[in-house]
């Protein structure tokens, strides 16, 4: 390989960006800006499920009840439903997620100690959703009907015991890097993944688009090789990737306040070890392409697309079925993922990373051979 | 005018079915990305990597993992005796998280007074979602635990004694909260929408790229004919990815369909012309293709965003709620998931689908001017 020759190539390749202010501004600026949009859209995670009741009773211990469930920012109590054809619409409409009815003899059952049986209708549409408020609405109102039962039982001598049993069983919990759990923390850092994903769609239209225009010929025409041109040409995109790298990572710690207790120059070294292999990918797809729409449909349904489900964002990796693990473990952003927020969130250093940095390293150079290779079958 | 627009669909869909790989792009490709994302993110979080430290080593001690074992959430990987070996393995992310017993566990456990039996939980925050699971499934478990020892203390009697309300649960629409009924629509909805759009972003690019769009131009055609006339090859073909898809929903995934399929193909047919109209309009901006396609991707991650997936739209902040309207992809899951889950009639989607009626207006429009407003460079 000769580097004077890849040097031109870098070049021209880096002239092809720049030439056309438009793309070379998307090129940048497109990754920090959806990094903005995720993290904005994940920053406030407030749960405030809307829920409605029916009171059928209307007796003094339904209105302390409803009171009870209204005393939470958890739960939204908006107008009472009428009856239950009313209540049917709004949960058609989507207006409330619950429905808690009341039923008529309440508060005689319970001032005389009977118990009281609540109905609790719940849209499962988005199972978390429905999880929280069934969670809350339950815990609630048994820690309510507690709280009468005990008042119910001081007039009489049973109290004393119970209230001198201890809880069984103490579970302490410690959680590290974010005990409050918070998405800024542990999820912001990783869409770093999934923005940086977006260079490499296009230099696989990059590589496509010459082929289209059919100026990859002309290229052939003169003496570079094949390696010289293929990693002439991502160099400069690689490039370009660290400078977006470097702003995503500053919009997500200074305006999301993302946690970033690793190295910079870390960072820096191992982003560009995911550029290599992701766009060394991006070679080898383009090998098989001849069009640029096909590239933007390859593009979307192999990187960002599995990037997004399947790169343990937002699901764990380890509860994924093994041919899917399989699949996820050759996908860049996976290693990158785990690099992330090992370097973001815990602060790690190359001790504890090499083992992704390896494979992105290793997924790169393999790649980029097998395009090498490839790439001159498909000219002649 | 329906003549013109005629010759240039025939004219489009020759040159698109021209390349075979497109029709595999658009037809096995959104196929099997989705079948695999959704039967990989189907599952409820199971098998996370956990160690363990019983230092108890008692019957309790057992009962307690073997109770934990039963949620499969955990996948006990590693048993130590040391709990500061903990640390390395949480660090470098082998395990998720470490259930410490710590000795007197049994002891505390059997006698009715003096210290509670502690367990500890060590859990690594960096991956919220993983954690929230794991944090789930050992309170529960410690929950259910720990009443059971309450009421062989207390007595069944006392313990019903004090539960005066007695709720009873009924789920609808999803009767088991299986959470593939509702994330399927959702991969479903965003493949058909990215299918979409990146096919019509380019559309027009590309005629521009390769010179030939001024050749159009020369033609009697208008710009709104021009626009149509681009965006029905790339629905036609968004249209049989979406039966295919939905096919593999319903029979593959067991989402439900209780609503009128007239409905759902006839508004399906509405979004997929408003999604290609801002493919369209992304289209006419760009002077190359590369532009169209990253236009397409930005538009198609954010709306995703917006699709309800990650965060439901209504606990993201008010401002974000707004801007929640203009992205089709809002619209469309909302009567998505109304029609298949909850069998809802016209009236109910109507305002949905008046919205995505009115992005359309605006973007169409739109389009033509931007596509009037270049010089043909």
């Amino acid at each position: 390989m000769n580097l004077a020759k890849m040097y031109a190539v870098m070049v021209k390749e880096t002239r092809h960006i720049f030439r056309d202010r438009t793309t070379s501004l998307m090129l940048l600026l497109i990754p920090v800006f959806l990094m903005i949009v995720f993290s904005y859209s994940l920053a406030v995670n407030v749960k405030n499920v809307p829920i409605s009741l029916m009171d059928n009773d209307r007796g003094e211990l339904a209105r302390q009840f409803i009171a009870q469930l209204s005393n939470s920012d958890d739960l939204i109590v908006g107008k009472a439903a009428q009856n239950y054809a009313q209540a049917e619409d709004w949960f058609d409409r989507s207006r409330i997620k619950a429905l808690v009815v009341i039923p008529p003899n309440f508060t005689e059952n319970l001032s005389a100690g009977r118990p009281a049986e609540i109905q609790v209708l719940v849209d499962g549409t988005d199972p978390t959703t429905a999880e929280f408020a069934i969670t809350h609405i339950l815990s609630r109102s048994q820690m309510w009907g507690y709280q009468l039962a005990t008042k119910l039982y001081s007039r009489q001598p049973v109290s004393g015991e119970l209230s001198l049993l201890k809880n069984p069983i103490d579970l302490r919990t410690r959680t590290w890097y974010n005990p409050t759990l918070n998405n800024q923390i542990g999820i912001i850092p990783a869409l770093l993944a999934l923005v940086l994903s977006l260079p490499a769609i296009a230099v696989l239209g990059a590589i496509v688009r010459e082929k289209e225009l059919g100026t990859l010929e002309g290229i052939f025409a003169t003496p570079l090789g094949r390696a010289e041109l293929l990693v002439g040409k991502i160099i400069p995109y690689i490039a370009t990737g660290l400078v977006s790298a470097v702003l995503c990572a500053f919009a997500a710690v200074t305006i999301f306040g993302a946690p970033f207790r690793g190295s910079l120059a870390l960072y820096l070294l191992l982003t560009a070890d995911f550029f290599l292999a992701s766009f060394s990918m991006s070679l080898f797809i383009a090998t098989f392409l001849n069009s640029q729409a096909a590239a933007s449909l390859v593009g979307f349904l192999f990187f960002m697309f599995p990037g997004f489900f399947l790169s343990g964002i937002f699901f764990p990796v380890s509860a994924f079925p093994d041919l899917v693990k399989l699949d996820a473990s050759f996908l860049p952003s996976t290693p990158f993922v785990a690099i992330i927020r090992g370097l973001m969130v815990k602060g790690q250093g190359l001790g504890a990373l090499w083992m992704p940095a390896l494979t992105l390293f290793g997924t790169g150079m393999a790649m980029t051979l097998f395009s090498v290779a490839l790439f001159k079958k498909r000219i002649g | 005018m329906i003549y013109r627009m005629w010759t240039l669909i025939i004219k489009e869909l020759t040159q698109l079915l021209r390349a075979p790989v497109i029709i595999i792009l658009v037809t096995i490709g959104p196929l099997s990305e989705m079948s695999m994302v959704a039967w990989s993110t189907a599952a409820p979080i199971e098998n996370l990597p956990t160690a363990v430290v019983d230092l108890d080593r008692t019957d309790a001690s057992r009962q307690l993992l073997a109770k934990l074992a039963t949620t499969k959430t955990f996948d006990f990987q590693f048993f130590l005796d040391d709990v500061n070996a903990i640390t390395p393995l949480i660090e470098y992310g082998d395990a998720v998280g470490a259930l410490v017993i710590p000795r007197g566990y049994e002891r505390n456990l059997k006698a009715p007074i003096g210290d509670s039996a502690q367990v500890s939980f060590v859990l690594d925050g960096a991956d919220p979602i993983a954690a929230r699971a794991a944090l789930a499934s050992v309170q529960g478990t410690v929950e259910t635990e720990s009443g059971r020892v309450l009421a062989q203390w207390v007595g069944e009697d006392a313990s019903a004694a004090l539960s005066l309300i007695q709720p009873a649960l009924r789920v609808r629409f999803n009767e088991d909260l299986k959470k593939s009924i509702y994330t399927v629509p959702s991969e479903l909805g965003l493949i058909l929408f990215a299918i979409a759009l990146m096919l019509a972003s380019i559309a027009i690019a590309r005629e521009r790229e390769l010179g030939t769009l001024e050749q159009l131009m020369v033609t009697p055609m208008g710009k709104f004919e021009l626009i149509v006339a681009k965006a029905v090859p790339p629905v036609l073909l968004s249209y049989i990815s979406f039966i295919l898809m939905l096919l593999v929903a319903m029979y593959g995934f067991g989402v439900p369909m209780r609503g009128s399929w007239v409905l759902l193909l006839g508004s399906a047919t509405i979004f997929l012309f408003v999604e290609l109209s801002i493919g369209l309009m992304i289209s006419a901006w760009s002077s190359n293709q590369i532009q169209g396609m990253l236009g397409a991707m930005m538009w198609v991650m954010t709306e995703f965003f917006f699709s309800g997936y990650g965060v439901p739209v209504e606990n993201m902040p008010d401002a974000l709620q707004k801007l929640a309207h203009i992205f089709p992809i809002y619209h469309w899951m909302i009567i998505f998931r109304a029609i298949l889950l909850k069998g809802v009639g016209f009236d109910v989607i109507l305002p949905q689908l008046l919205w995505g009626l009115g992005i359309g207006l605006v973007v169409i429009p739109l389009g033509m001017w931007i596509l009037g407003r270049q010089n043909w460079d």
